[in-house]
């Protein structure tokens, strides 16, 4: 029975030629190759002591890697609040005629600015006949005329002075920021492209029960570019302080749920779990996981996280 | 039968004769309409939908989009499963059909169910089919760029924008017309905008809320028509056009009045030309571009369609704006050139070195040419078939053709019929009257003919196994068997009509039977040794077993390879980053690698998708690049002997050094096959289907755990789903309520400012540009700040966002995958060293024991082990079956078992050169050698048929075992002889060839060019002997 044994050869011969060829996927070679890499570079990630990148200069150069040394900087924390230009109500001057009467003659116009005495007008009592000049309280701007020659006085405000040279910005502290923000805190504006500077001044409850507090603030408006009305964003200087150890901004990364940065030790780069503390729109204090003078990698150090992460990129469909 | 239609073929010679110009006619018409490709269409039936839901996160687009979608499409008929992918702004749903559906009807029921769940879905979402398009309808790529120097009309430098505007509305609807185009897809620059920036601080100032100016530029910005007046009978017609045109009128709209002063859109934002927010962009030699596909409708010719794109494109080049230049990069054509060059030439060398041995053998001009013509007549039916049978032309269909073996058939009934006629006419010193020569070739071929049949029918039979693979092995090599089988087939009805038919007018003069001296020679040796060989039978048989069985060993440590891969010439790959990587930073990523990649002298040019482009034909994340590398024409390399692979592998130890990238190595038309086929690339999938994502993470984690501690686990991998960092701006429901507003009126605020607000159209003739209401990019960009953003109150108050939200920075799911309408996470791994069935169940059994799985959650087993398994055990009884078959014909044959097995035994025999040949020059086994060993037994079994055929005749006639097992071997040396030849050397120019696609071939030729060596010795040799010792048990037992 040779013959049927060799039949039974046969027969395992041809399935032998398909049976083990399905074990691998794909012919790719390449492919296969890079996937026991990928896995190598999975391990390192899995463990963290030993996760790192290794770039050479050059490259690191090429592909815009810069690094910086940490060490002290001034973080300044702000705080954003918006709010509106008011006249100081103590620069607002209605003026009255002390007594009721005929107004002779109006010796200012609707905006003319006025020292403080200056004559405005001369009315002649109803009681004594006799002409008396109503003068400028304050200095500041003719912003109500509300007389002409002829008519009557009785008792109505017949100028407003207001003096615009200093105006209040009215800002809404809303209760997020309430803890944060305290009388004497610089105030920085960017109003039309121009900044202004000012101090709070006073802390107020909001007049209607809203729920913020108003921040006054002075704001100096010689060169009369502001008017009240106007609506401005004020960050307010709420901590200016030198720390001993900060970063640029740029260079933080999250990382395995972590915020870390990048640190660069010759031609290696290994991230650093960091504690952050006080930060500003550029840098940030860093409380632990960092000495000072390590060189981190603040522009494009996403590169490095993802060089970290690319093993788990995948494209699934 | 067979005898009464070669009778026929022989008395109506002229008639049969001219069905040859019916074949031809047919055939040629045919060849016009064979479809052309370079490989063959693996994708599955499938359809996919697309909805685009811009600004909704994975998890709202899953939940409002992709379920309901889903759900819709429940007990579809035909419909093999879904599979879905929600991710940002973008669900697609990838519905397949079962094999051989009609597309057509398949979309046609999708769109019969999406129009009844339209009212389920978010308003202004509209879900919308992919491109009726395969894997192969990539055929034609181009890019659009400008001249350095030049610039647009206005003055301007042409950006990204202006040149998507070129491809948008000059470009795109002139070639979109060309015939077998389905789709333009584009992908890159910007696609125009208007765009409208308030500052917040302004419109404070004004007490107005983005709303407002929304819908100010809604309510300013229409044409209306209206109606008709009939004026002393002339017809008016009366419209009032109110259509913004330009940025000087969008600034001038009044959005509110403020003590008695209009307030213009101008007052409180910035209006200009903006950016969309893309979700894909395109780079070429490290630089952005625009880049244009074109998608081939399904089932078209790709050569015919990328040539008339080509020419489309032209013919536009002289439309184009000033500086704009349209250049070609990715073109079809050019690949199915090389591969079809690559066939054809093995074809014409394989049928050119046929013709010369029959010649030589022959030693007979007309009979070689009688012959030789079978080859482009079976051709030309075979191609009349591959239109019939929907088979398009392609490196596989085409590949495994020899015609050689093709011939064979004719040659058996050549070579007897000369051989005959030479004798008759030796015999009767002259030329035969027409009766007798008649007769002559009709017995002659009657003769030879059953066992030429029935060796083709053998043959054909052998292939069955081919036909038994299903999925994306069914796919690739279908075609190869249908196309070797019509040929055979083909081959076999000329064999038995024309062929004698010929033989019959032709052969009229004198016929010498001019024994070459090759064959004299031949003879003058085979003879002793077929004698010596009788005598130490023992010694034969002993070595024909070691070899047999060395062999097998042999074949064990051959490496193997499921799917040949067809060298596109030109390569791909993908380059992967972090899962949420910018667009921005990807593209800067991407520039760095194609600078590199471009540094190559070889390569021509470099050019790469990133994200996804408009039609989302694959949906990408921006993290993900398909890098396109157009290698130059070897020539022009410095090193022109430099292989590819040496090339890629070149390309890919520079890349690696770029930090952040992971790379995957690939080729331009696999890589959109792995796209479209998806699936689980590794050797085991296990999917985890349930509900709850974090749920579902831990039970993956859970499974991967046991996989990773089971022995030969390799690569095990848990899918990524979360790692998308989030910005979440959770609404504080109770602050909301203190200050009046609600949950919706801070999310449409929040939309509204980062995602930004369609308020409405600009029109530009045909062209036509949304009308985006967002904030300045400094503010939209600035998340520290996000908190600060003024919310405006209905009592013209504000507060901040922080106020009424927190704003929280967390992962979350980047997408997420559904199958059948369930959430599911997979869990991969690939096995070394251990067998993989063992490897699945002992897996199984573990995770069924191990990991703590709960209600609502089951896990399910894929991958390649599924093919594995159905493969494995599909041809565990096709391949027995057929064996069996071939036994049964054999039998049939020969009514005797006997012998059927003694031919059968030359089968092994034979497949013991291939293997040798295999190892000899270093290939792996595959599916290509396998059909070379399928064609081998075929070729074995044919040339033991006809020498035991004779043998058994000789015996008959004689009766003597001895001599007829000689005789009959000596009378069939020539044919042997030369069926080998032919069918050997048919196959040496495909063995050497290394065009583009030879990969697929060469193993297949290498296969029966040493498999016909040994199965000759074989059928030389051991056949005799062991017909000799079977039969003489019979002749000694006396029973005969």
């Amino acid at each position: 029975m040779n013959l049927l044994q060799t039949l039974l050869v046969v027969a395992s011969t041809l399935g032998f030629a398909w049976g083990p060829a399905y074990a691998t996927e794909s012919s790719d070679s390449v492919k296969h190759d890079h996937e026991y890499e990928t896995e190598g570079g999975h391990e390192e990630v899995r463990q963290e002591e030993e996760a790192h990148v290794r770039i050479s200069l050059a490259l690191a150069e090429q592909s815009g890697l810069r690094v910086a040394e940490a060490g002290p900087m001034v973080v300044t924390e702000t705080r954003t609040s918006y709010g509106r230009l008011v006249t100081d109500p103590e620069r607002l001057a209605h003026v009255t005629g002390r007594f009721n009467g005929q107004v002779r003659r109006v010796e200012v116009s609707l905006g003319d600015a006025v020292k403080a005495g200056d004559a405005l007008a001369v009315i002649e009592s109803n009681e004594s006949l006799q002409s008396y000049t109503v003068t400028a309280p304050i200095a500041g701007t003719i912003t109500q005329r509300n007389v002409n020659v002829g008519e009557l006085v009785n008792g109505q405000p017949l100028f407003a002075i207001a003096d615009l040279d200093t105006l209040w910005a009215e800002l809404k502290i809303f209760p997020g920021q309430r803890e944060d923000v305290s009388i004497g805190q610089q105030v920085r504006f960017a109003i039309e492209d121009k900044a202004y500077d000012g101090n709070i001044l006073h802390l107020l409850p909001s007049k209607n029960d809203a729920p913020y507090v108003v921040a006054r603030v002075a704001v100096d408006n010689n060169l009369g570019l502001l008017s009240p009305g106007l609506l401005v964003t004020a960050k307010i200087v709420v901590e200016s302080s030198e720390v001993q150890l900060a970063v640029d901004r740029r260079g933080i990364q999250q990382f395995e749920n972590r915020t870390v940065v990048f640190v660069q030790e010759g031609e290696t780069y290994e991230p650093r779990p960091v504690v952050l503390g006080r930060s500003d729109e550029r840098v940030a204090e860093v409380r632990s996981g960092l000495e000072p003078g390590d060189k981190y990698v603040v522009e494009n150090s996403y590169l490095i996280k993802a060089d970290l992460e690319k093993s788990s990129a995948t494209h699934e469909h | 039968m067979i005898d009464a239609i070669v009778r026929l073929s022989v008395e109506r010679r002229y008639l049969i004769l001219s069905l040859v110009l019916i074949v031809v006619g047919f055939g040629v018409w045919s060849f016009q309409r064979l479809p052309i490709d370079a490989v063959p269409d693996i994708t599955n039936v499938q359809v996919q939908i697309n909805t685009e839901a811009e600004g909704y996160s994975p998890l709202e687009v899953e939940q409002r989009v992709t379920f309901p979608i889903e759900t819709a499409l429940y007990g579809l008929p035909r419909l093999a499963y879904t599979r879905s992918l929600s991710r940002y702004g973008l669900s697609q749903i990838t519905v397949v059909f079962e094999e051989g559906t009609d597309i057509y009807f398949a979309r046609n029921l999708i769109t019969e169910r999406l129009g009844a769940i339209k009212g389920v879905l978010p308003i202004g979402l509209e879900p919308k089919m992919g491109p009726i398009s395969t894997g192969l309808g990539e055929i034609f790529m181009y890019t659009v760029t400008a001249k350095v120097g030049t610039s647009q009309a206005n003055g301007e430098p042409w950006d990204a924008t202006a040149l998507r505007e070129v491809q948008d509305w000059i470009i795109r609807p002139q070639l979109a017309q060309v015939p077998g185009v389905v789709e333009i897809n584009t992908i890159g620059g910007y696609d125009k905008q208007y765009h409208v920036t308030p500052y917040p601080a302004r419109l404070l100032e004004f007490d107005l809320s983005l709303a407002d100016v929304s819908d100010a530029l809604r309510a300013n910005n229409d044409n209306r028509g209206a109606g008709y007046i009939e004026r002393n009978g002339q017809q008016l017609l009366v419209r009032s056009p109110g259509l913004l045109e330009n940025i000087a009128e969008i600034e001038q709209v009044v959005i509110a009045n403020r003590g008695g002063v209009p307030v213009q859109v101008g007052d409180v934002a910035d209006v200009a030309i903006g950016k969309e927010l893309r979700t894909g962009a395109a780079t070429r030699d490290g630089e952005e571009t625009v880049l244009g596909t074109a998608m081939m409708l399904m089932g078209e010719n790709s050569r015919s369609v990328a040539k008339a794109v080509g020419e489309q494109l032209e013919s536009i080049r002289p439309s184009l704006p000033e500086g704009v230049e349209l250049e070609l990069v990715y073109d079809r054509t050019s690949l199915v050139d090389r591969a079809i060059a690559t066939v054809q030439k093995n074809l014409l060398e394989g049928a050119l070195l046929v013709v010369v041995v029959l010649l030589l053998l022959l030693g007979n001009l007309r009979a070689a040419l009688i012959t030789a013509a079978v080859i482009p007549l079976s051709m030309l039916a075979t191609i009349s078939g591959m239109v019939r049978t929907g088979v398009s032309a392609n490196l596989m269909s085409l590949g495994a053709l020899d015609f050689g073996l093709i011939v064979d058939g004719a040659v058996i009934i050549v070579e007897n019929c000369i051989r005959r006629l030479a004798e008759t006419q030796a015999g009767s010193g002259g030329l035969l009257p027409i009766k007798e020569r008649l007769q002559l070739v009709y017995e002659a071929t009657t003769e030879v003919i059953r066992p030429a049949l029935f060796g083709v029918a053998i043959i054909t039979v052998v292939y069955i196994p081919i036909f038994s693979l299903t999925g994306v092995e069914g796919k690739m090599f279908h075609p190869m068997a249908a196309t070797v089988v019509m040929a055979l087939l083909a081959a076999m009805v000329f064999s038995l009509t024309i062929v004698p038919a010929a033989i019959a007018i032709f052969m009229n003069g004198k016929v010498e039977e001019k024994e070459s001296r090759v064959m004299r020679y031949a003879k003058f040796i085979y003879r002793p040794m077929l004698e010596y060989a009788l005598e130490f039978r023992w010694v034969v048989l002993g070595s024909a077993s070691a070899l047999l069985a060395s062999c097998l060993w042999l074949a064990t440590t051959l490496g193997t390879e499921f799917v040949p891969q067809l060298g596109e010439g030109d390569f791909a790959l993908q380059a992967l980053r972090a899962p949420g990587t910018g667009l921005e930073q990807a593209l800067e990523m991407q520039e760095q690698l194609e600078k590199r990649i471009k540094a190559f002298p070889e390569v021509d040019k470099v050019f790469a998708r990133t994200g996804t482009a408009e039609v989302a034909t694959d949906a990408m994340p921006p993290n993900i690049s398909d890098i396109y590398v157009i290698v130059k024409p070897s020539d022009q390399w410095p090193d022109p002997g430099k292989s590819r692979e040496a090339l890629i592998a070149e390309v890919q130890e520079a890349v690696e050094l770029l930090p952040g990238n992971n790379y995957e190595f690939t080729q331009p038309i696999e890589m959109r096959f792995n796209e479209l086929i998806s699936g689980v690339r590794a050797d085991l999938g296990i999917k985890v289907f349930g509900d709850d994502l974090d749920q579902l993470l831990d039970t993956a984690n859970a499974v991967m755990e046991v996989v990773q501690s089971v022995e030969g686990a390799a690569d095990v991998r848990v899918e990524q789903v979360t790692g998308l960092p989030m910005l979440s701006v959770h609404p504080k429901r109770m602050a909301l309520a203190r200050y009046g507003l609600t949950v919706d009126s801070l999310q449409d605020l929040v939309a509204a400012a980062v995602g930004g607000e369609n308020a409405g159209m600009i029109y530009e003739g045909d062209r036509r540009f949304q009308l985006v209401v967002r904030l300045p990019e400094t503010i939209r960009r600035d998340v520290d700040n996000l908190g600060n953003l003024p919310v405006p109150l209905p009592d013209d108050e504000f507060v901040p966002l922080s106020e009424v939200a927190t704003v929280e920075l967390a992962p979350a799911p980047n997408q997420i995958s559904r199958e059948n309408g369930k959430r599911r996470v997979v869990v991969t791994a690939n096995v070394r060293g251990r067998d993989l069935g063992s490897f699945v169940s002992e897996i199984q059994q573990r995770a069924r024991e191990e990991v703590d799985i709960p209600a609502g959650y089951w896990l399910d087993y894929g991958g390649t082990f599924e093919q594995l398994q159905s493969a494995s055990q599909r041809l565990s009884v096709v391949v027995p079956v057929t064996l069996a078959l071939i036994i049964a014909l054999l039998v049939m044959a020969f009514g005797s078992i006997k012998d059927a097995l003694i031919i059968f035994s030359g089968v092994p025999l034979a497949l013991t050169g291939g293997v040798l040949m295999l190892w000899l020059r270093d290939m792996p086994l595959s599916i290509s050698a396998g059909v070379g060993f399928i064609a081998l037994s075929g070729v074995a079994v044919l040339n033991g048929l006809v020498m035991v055929a004779f043998i058994r005749d000789l015996w008959h006639q004689h009766d003597d075992l001895r001599a007829a097992v000689v005789n009959g071997a000596l009378v069939r040396l020539r044919p042997v002889l030369m069926t080998a030849l032919v069918a050997s050397l048919g196959f040496v120019p495909m063995a050497l060839n290394t065009g583009t696609g030879a990969e697929v071939q060469r193993p297949l030729a290498t296969v029966v060019i040493g498999g016909i060596i040994s199965s000759t010795l074989l059928t030389l040799f051991v056949l005799p002997v062991l017909y000799s010792m079977l039969h003489q048990k019979t002749v000694n037992g006396g029973r005969r």
